[in-house]
């Protein structure tokens, strides 16, 4: 029998707070469909991504409830640093969790300063709110000391369910990576623990082939914005597909990335291209874009500019560099894995030069026309690292746009103004 | 929250009672041609979330006779003003 598309037997088994939920129900086709079915000529195989997003609190939860009802455990995330490889190996299922939305922030500022990034703000609101069932379904939280205001925000999310919390360095010394090497262990042992389930050296080598293999799918995906003539994806689409990656199986994830770069090869091939010719190609760095966030690429993408490249967590930074599958021995797969991970250029580390060498890099191997390097009100990291950053572009002769935002529509106009000039400057 | 676009255009969405119901109807319906697309079911037409089929007016005969031929299940075809407007900016 089909599956029923009415999720509220779901979401009451989960003890969510229906009634304030349907509110946030009742906003997304509105925003799905200006943002993504405003487009024209989009690939064919979006059409998988338009049907998780269409379905997000629905298709995927309920999957991962029937996979719990089999035994599995859900371990959610919030961040690129935590090695989904370990908790697979153990037979557990690794999912995002769902922090883009200003609909959680009020809920966040019960417990968390108001001058607090939205994005800590909106994952406490979505957890506490009982308003996403991501948050819900996950047997244990795993966190990771990538910023102040997301350690202090674990404490409080600590009482409400399971957490086990990663120590990330923030510099990058050798001993540093043999220190998150140790990390990896331990959380190899805690996902012992959670799981019921041996950690052994075959599934973890197979697990880390797994999410290779989805990592070289979703940079084939990447590979073909390179093209100067064609660009056959836009931003907007292509932002969706990475956050969905967060959420979705790695397999079948692997697999309809693969799809879609299959067919965006055809179109370049084809000639077949979103945008007209001459459109300016933009990159945008900074602060991670989580499900729904899809403001700032649907200003820039309606205001006469295309998105090539995001250099974020929620775009090169989950899938750049691949873990070394030479060794198979644990200690040699945990440092493998720490290299991998240690080498994602976040601004919590000290120093981070080598995010400035990256940005400028893509921008040149995506051929931009301008940057927009973006923040999330009150990150103070990206915030402080702006400037270097901005300096270095323009020393590159690259022209550069510094956003702040967060997740309200309060600020829309004000960004199609001073983006809108951008574009027209970059002319 | 603003209005949807005021112009004439009608857009239909084929609801469906399961995803995979769309996706079949989907994957059918653009083999014979039709501007099919995925999309949320809006508020206007059903209470409940879920995946829909977005088609032109002009094309929902043909895909109800596709449907019939083929047996693909749906619920039915709600027509509505359309609902897209790009720069609304109202956002999640």
């Amino acid at each position: 029998m089909a599956e029923v598309i009415d999720r509220h037997e779901l979401w009451a088994s989960l003890d969510m707070d229906l009634e304030t939920h349907d509110v946030l129900c009742s906003v997304l086709p509105t925003a799905f469909g200006d943002t993504f079915l405003s487009q024209e000529n989009r690939p064919e195989g979006m059409a998988f991504w338009d049907m998780v997003v269409a379905d997000v609190h629905g298709i995927r939860p309920q999957e991962l409830v029937d996979e719990q009802a089999k035994g599995r455990k859900v371990f959610g995330t919030f961040c690129t640093y935590v090695p989904d490889e370990v908790a697979i190996a153990c037979n557990g299922i690794v999912t995002g969790l769902c922090g883009g939305s200003q609909f959680w922030v009020p809920e966040g500022e019960k417990y968390l300063p108001a001058d607090m990034c939205p994005l800590i703000k909106a994952s406490l609101g979505a957890r506490l709110g009982k308003t996403c069932p991501f948050f819900r379904i996950a047997d244990q939280i795993v966190g990771e000391t990538t910023c102040d205001g997301k350690k202090k925000m674990y404490e409080i999310m600590a009482k409400d369910v399971p957490m086990h919390i990663m120590e990330l360095p923030h510099q990058k010394r050798d001993k540093d990576v043999k220190y998150f090497a140790d990390e990896i262990a331990l959380f190899g042992k805690n996902v012992e623990e959670v799981t019921g389930v041996t950690l052994t050296e075959e599934n973890l080598h197979a697990a880390i082939e797994l999410i290779n293999g989805r990592r070289k799918a979703l940079a084939r995906v990447y590979e073909t914005r390179k093209n100067t003539d064609v660009i056959p994806i836009s931003g907007t689409d292509a932002l969706l597909m990475m956050q969905i990656a967060f959420f979705d199986d790695p397999a079948r994830c692997t697999e309809m990335a693969n799809k879609l770069a299959d067919e965006l090869e055809q179109r370049i091939a084809d000639g077949v291209s979103v945008f007209p010719a001459g459109t300016k190609r933009i990159l945008i760095t900074g602060t991670p874009m989580a499900i729904p966030n899809w403001k700032l690429h649907h200003i820039v993408e309606t205001s006469g500019a295309a998105i090539v490249c995001e250099e974020n967590c929620t775009g090169t930074k989950f899938f750049t560099n691949l873990v070394d599958e030479g060794p198979t021995d644990f200690a040699g797969m945990y440092q493998a894995l720490a290299e991998r991970y240690m080498k994602i250029n976040c601004t919590c580390f000290t120093p981070n030069e080598a995010r400035i060498d990256e940005v400028i890099q893509l921008a040149k191997d995506y051929h931009v026309d301008g940057v927009i390097n973006t923040n999330l009100k009150f990150c103070t990291t990206f915030k402080t690292e702006a400037p270097a950053l901005e300096k270095a572009l323009e020393d590159a002769g690259i022209p550069v746009l510094d956003i702040e935002t967060d997740y309200t529509d309060n600020d829309a106009e004000q960004l199609r103004t001073r983006i809108g000039a951008f574009v027209e400057m970059l002319s | 929250m603003g209005e949807a676009n005021p112009g004439v255009r009608i857009d239909c969405y084929v609801l469906f009672e399961s995803h995979t119901d769309a996706m079949d109807m989907f994957a059918r319906v653009r083999s014979y041609g039709v501007d099919a697309r995925i999309s949320t079911t809006p508020r206007q037409a059903r209470s409940s979330c879920g995946v829909a089929l977005l088609v032109p007016s002009d094309q929902a005969t043909q895909v109800e006779r596709i449907a019939q031929e083929e047996s693909l299940a749906y619920e039915r075809i709600v027509a509505l003003p359309c609902q897209i407007n790009p720069k609304r900016d109202v956002y999640c």
